[in-house]
């Protein structure tokens, strides 16, 4: 498309290149094909797992590229720099025919791109109404001027669907352009917040460094509920915001459903059990059944009730396997007894009565602890999600109205001749040439002697 | 009756209907044509009973939902989708031998859904980060955009059989060539609408779940990898002129961008792996 938007001297030559579709392809291609290495190898994880998935020279190799964190390098940031300014060039260059298309628009009486001719037997004047039937069947409003040998009739409808083209292009970059103002501004924060306390400092995901809050987020609860099948249903965490002190809004938030407070939003994201700082140990009596509760701690040994013997624990294990079971956590312990050599004894959190089988004196259990939970928290805040937003809603209403509406055009001209009237069909559209091609045969059989004799 | 016995029935009727469409094809009889059309309506009603009784099902078994959310469940609607569409077309365009080409692309997806043995047919009930509006909204949009270019991708084979055919009498009964190559056109524009709404929808959805709306996880990657391949195809057509075989031949490479979203992303590790 030629216009005047193009400067003079080298600023003409570059912008030759941004104006060119040829680019644009280009570009699209290169995006799409570069795109795939990132989903091909794993993103943004420990330099030591790359080594040991690719070997030394290949990492090098992918390191200089960037390939580790693709999607922020400055190859592929270049790559999107480039479809933005090739998009703003573009929407500038046309600019100008599309808003005369649009706004100012003036009945042109040239015959169009798709066209068919008849002669007829009647006169124009005659033919006048038919001409102006046959359009008004699609279009509001007809232009018609005459001169000596007869007239030409004109009319369009939907110039305003050329601006669809701006509706998708232009959320390109407003979008792009929120995207840019979230990740300058935007605060990507986490926080853990045990059962029953507060927190006012979260820390930023890429760079773990503290943020403060001007608030604080109080966790009352975590709760998990469970479906019958024994997958997890929902994730509740029970909030309070607390700002100077005072509890300014309670609410529960589930995945899907988050809290928003002062521009910041806040996510359920994970969740952990918190370790109990004391162990503590049953003895029951085999004979008597006297039970005895002791606290323990690791490494300190702790004398049996009557003095009989020592024990020690050595670790907790997170998921211990007896007999080729695994049976959760489990504690791992040492006991000395009078005259005997020290041994292991284990002992399932979850299976109080597992100690039994050892027919000791005592039997000995983990006592049930009270699990406290803490609630894992993504906090965030993005000041550009809204102009994402707004770019969505441009993209998609764009690509609906470039692609199911058209700017449609027709034109018929009628000549005198000795014989009757000469009459000429043409019509155009932005869309579906080969509906437009049907209307227009259609309309040219109206003026078809054999039609009405 | 349950809702995988009905979905079982409807893919061999599926079969049916593509192995009469492809007779009405070669015998040119109007006969076979007919009872092609009629097998395909009954198999899509048999696949929207499927889909609907496996809704029903999941409230029986204490938990109502849509049913959308695994791969099977993917397949059902996608098959449905794709044979709605092209009944759609038949209508338009009166021609029958484009659905020699489509039905069996609906008996494949469903032949995968029902036949395959490591498929998760149970019904099973939504993990937390699904329980969302969004799910809904964005499958569906996601899918009726695949669909569309599964037709995008049929009618490119059409294309390339016509185009390179000769003066066969099975080659005289497929549509003119600029009827095929509009066709192409008209399901990318389609699809390209809806794969929009589907990352779009994606989108937001993510970031009212997890606070951000693009995070580069394969699928998403995958997803715009595909729009970009359509994006490229509809600048070739509309900017400089592309048509035919050109066309026909992205239409067949961003149908596999589109495969890959679907099925292989799956291979790879993200937060869409319970797609599989």
């Amino acid at each position: 498309m030629k216009t005047n938007s193009r400067p003079s001297g080298l600023a003409g030559h570059v912008w030759d290149v941004f104006v060119s579709v040829k680019l644009t392809v280009a570009t699209l291609t290169l995006l799409a094909f570069t795109s795939i290495f990132g989903t091909l190898i794993p993103q943004n994880q420990h330099p030591a797992d790359y080594v040991n998935t690719y070997g030394e020279s290949f990492f090098r190799f992918f390191n200089v590229f960037d390939l580790f964190n693709m999607y922020n390098s400055w190859w592929y940031r270049l790559l999107i720099l480039t479809l933005a300014i090739n998009i703003l060039t573009c929407s500038l260059n046309r600019l100008s025919p599309t808003l005369k298309m649009v706004f100012k628009r003036k009945p042109a009486f040239k015959r169009l791109s798709i066209h068919g001719a008849v002669d007829c037997e009647r006169s124009a004047r005659a033919l006048r109404t038919v001409v102006e039937n046959s359009l008004s069947q699609t279009f509001k409003k007809i232009h018609v001027q005459e001169d000596e040998k007869g007239f030409s009739a004109f009319a369009e409808k939907g110039a305003w669907t050329r601006l669809g083209f701006y509706g998708i292009h232009l959320s390109i970059i407003v979008l792009l352009f929120g995207a840019l103002l979230g990740s300058i501004y935007g605060i990507d924060g986490h926080v853990n917040v045990p059962e029953g306390e507060s927190a006012g400092t979260i820390r930023l995901r890429n760079s773990g460094a503290p943020v403060p809050l001007d608030f604080k987020i109080q966790c009352d609860a975590f709760n998990i509920t469970y479906y019958k099948t024994g997958s997890v249903k929902e994730f509740r965490s029970s909030l309070v915001i607390l700002d100077k002190g005072n509890a300014v809004l309670k609410k529960d938030i589930i995945v899907n459903d988050p809290l928003k407070y002062k521009g910041y939003t806040i996510y359920q994201s994970s969740y952990g059990s918190l370790k109990a700082k004391t162990q503590k140990l049953n003895f029951t009596n085999r004979a008597t059944g006297e039970k005895v509760q002791k606290e323990l701690t690791r490494g300190t040994p702790i004398s049996f009730p009557d003095g009989s013997g020592e024990l020690i624990l050595k670790k907790v294990a997170d998921n211990q396997t007896l007999m080729g079971q695994e049976v959760g956590q489990a504690y791992v312990c040492e006991i000395s007894q009078d005259g005997a050599a020290p041994s292991e004894v284990i002992l399932p959190t979850r299976f109080p009565s597992y100690d039994k089988m050892r027919k000791g004196a005592w039997i000995l259990s983990v006592a049930q602890q009270e699990k406290r939970f803490y609630t894992g928290l993504a906090v965030k805040k993005d000041p550009g999600v809204w102009l994402v937003y707004a770019g969505f809603i441009m993209l998609i209403a764009g690509c609906f109205i470039s692609f199911f509406m058209s700017h449609q055009k027709m034109v018929i001209g009628v000549k005198e001749t000795p014989t009757g009237t000469h009459v000429t069909v043409s019509g155009a559209s932005t869309r579906n040439r080969i509906g437009m091609k049907k209307r227009v045969k259609e309309v040219t059989a109206i003026f078809n002697p054999k039609e009405y004799s | 009756m349950n809702s995988s016995l009905i979905l079982s029935i409807t893919t061999f009727v599926y079969g049916l209907a593509g192995f009469l469409y492809i007779s009405a094809w070669i015998f040119r009889k109007p006969l076979p044509g007919k009872l092609a059309l009629w097998t395909t309506i009954l198999g899509v009603m048999g696949n929207l009973a499927g889909f609907i009784l496996r809704w029903v099902e999941s409230y029986g078994a204490g938990f109502g939902r849509i049913p959308l959310s695994n791969l099977y469940e993917s397949l059902v609607f996608y098959a449905m989708t794709i044979v709605v569409i092209y009944l759609f077309i038949e209508y338009r365009h009166k021609n029958r031998t484009l659905g020699a080409f489509v039905l069996p692309m609906g008996f494949l997806c469903l032949a995968y859904a029902s036949l395959s043995p490591d498929m998760g047919v149970q019904i099973r009930p939504l993990m937390p980060a699904l329980k969302s509006n969004w799910l809904s909204v964005h499958v569906m949009t996601c899918f009726v955009g695949y669909a569309a270019f599964a037709l995008a991708f049929a009618f490119g084979i059409m294309f390339l059989i016509k185009e390179r055919g000769g003066k066969g009498n099975l080659i005289h009964a497929l549509p003119k060539l600029d009827t095929i190559d509009e066709l192409i056109h008209q399901m990318v524009m389609l699809g390209f609408l809806f794969l929009t709404m589907g990352i779009v929808t994606g989108a937001v959805w993510a970031n009212s779940a997890w606070g951000r709306y693009w995070g580069w996880d394969p699928k998403e990657t995958w997803s715009l990898i595909t729009w970009f391949v359509y994006a490229t195809l509809l600048h070739a057509r509309l900017m400089r002129g592309w048509q035919g075989k050109r066309i026909a031949f992205l239409s067949i490479l961003g149908f596999g961008a589109v495969i890959f979203t679907y099925f292989g992303v799956n291979l790879l590790p993200g937060l869409h792996s319970y797609g599989s």
